[in-house]
């Protein structure tokens, strides 16, 4: 989790509104310790005083929750195309004066060291080293990972541009009712989710 | 714009209609809007009485109850429903498959623009009940 999200206050619900807002549909890896933090280090920019504040902090979290998690997706699609691209290349340039192996050999090899690439920082290097002298060069791998996902990744940022907007929507509410509140939410709200996006990106 | 005579012939035509006739039709379009249940106001499912009225007495500003905080409860509890089978479909559909891939992606990308029309719907519904509150 990224430290820009560590809080040292925790901010929970309030009893009555517990039972309604206390269930979170978190998928995946998500953790609740981490949606509790992510809640909280909204929260404490200005905690809710009534109830429609807590109703609408809990809509911006959960928009803010959804984007992240989003940004995520989008993060491990491109990982997983630049993985198969990279074992593409890797039989496509397979050098037979290395190994003496069949087909079926060159097909194993070039899933294997591509799993390497994708989790092992050395292996990398001298991969992306061997593809480079071949013509190449690992911006040629993104880009081709981005085209390969380009139906995808445009569904995820569409659903991210949808989110932004109704984030957008609920601070003009918030606004509505309090503006410097809404200020301050929006900058809390956007610290975390980009936190968060560098994290993943990382 | 239609006609008044061709809203009379589709008016007329439709009477015709029975509807799907063999069983395995009529058991199917028995739960066409039980699929995700959102088709239906939250406010006639009884499973949502307790939380619409709590949730309405925590938002009504004064000790009188009123229909706008009433409907403003029912949009939220809809908003909270739509994020859970949003979720449901992600843990589904993507991270319950063994790898990510294209056609999985697609199925989750074409279930979620389902459930975006509710989403908005009950988005525009709280907004009103909120500003007219």
């Amino acid at each position: 989790m990224n430290s820009s999200l560590v809080t040292t206050k925790h901010i929970s619900l309030p009893t009555e509104l517990e039972s309604l807002f206390g269930d979170v549909p978190l998928v995946g890896r998500e953790r609740r310790e981490d949606y509790d933090a992510f809640f909280s280090a909204i929260a404490a920019a200005e905690t809710p005083s009534d109830a429609i504040d807590w109703m609408l902090l809990r809509d911006l979290v959960d928009l803010a929750w959804e984007i992240r998690r989003e940004r995520r997706i989008k993060v491990e699609i491109i990982k997983l195309n630049q993985t198969e691209i990279i074992c593409d290349l890797l039989k496509s340039t397979f050098d037979q004066a290395d190994r003496l192996g069949s087909a079926v050999n060159r097909i194993f090899i070039a899933g294997t060291e591509a799993q390497l690439w994708a989790s092992d920082a050395e292996t990398r290097k001298g991969i992306e080293l061997k593809l480079e002298q071949k013509g190449h060069d690992p911006h040629s791998v993104l880009a081709q990972a981005y085209l390969r996902g380009a139906r995808d990744i445009d569904a995820i940022d569409k659903r991210i541009a949808l989110y932004e907007l109704r984030r957008s929507a609920i601070l003009k509410e918030i606004g509505l009712r309090d503006d410097r509140k809404a200020r301050k939410l929006d900058k809390a709200s956007s610290d975390v989710i980009e936190g968060e996006f560098t994290e993943a990106a990382n | 714009m239609p006609s008044d005579r061709q809203i009379a012939a589709n008016r007329k035509n439709a009477k015709k209609s029975t509807g799907p006739r063999s069983d395995a039709g009529r058991a199917a379009s028995r739960t066409n809007a039980l699929r995700h249940g959102l088709a239906i106001p939250i406010g006639t499912d009884p499973a949502f009485h307790e939380d619409i009225e709590n949730l309405t007495k925590a938002l009504s500003r004064s000790q009188k109850v009123d229909e706008c905080a009433r409907e403003a409860a029912r949009a939220e509890l809809d908003l909270l429903r739509i994020r859970k089978i949003r979720g449901w479909v992600f843990k589904t559909f993507y991270f319950g498959a063994d790898s990510a891939t294209s056609g999985k992606l697609a199925e989750v990308t074409d279930k979620l623009a389902k459930l975006d029309r509710y989403e908005r719907r009950a988005y525009s519904r709280r907004k009103r009940a909120l500003r007219e509150m």
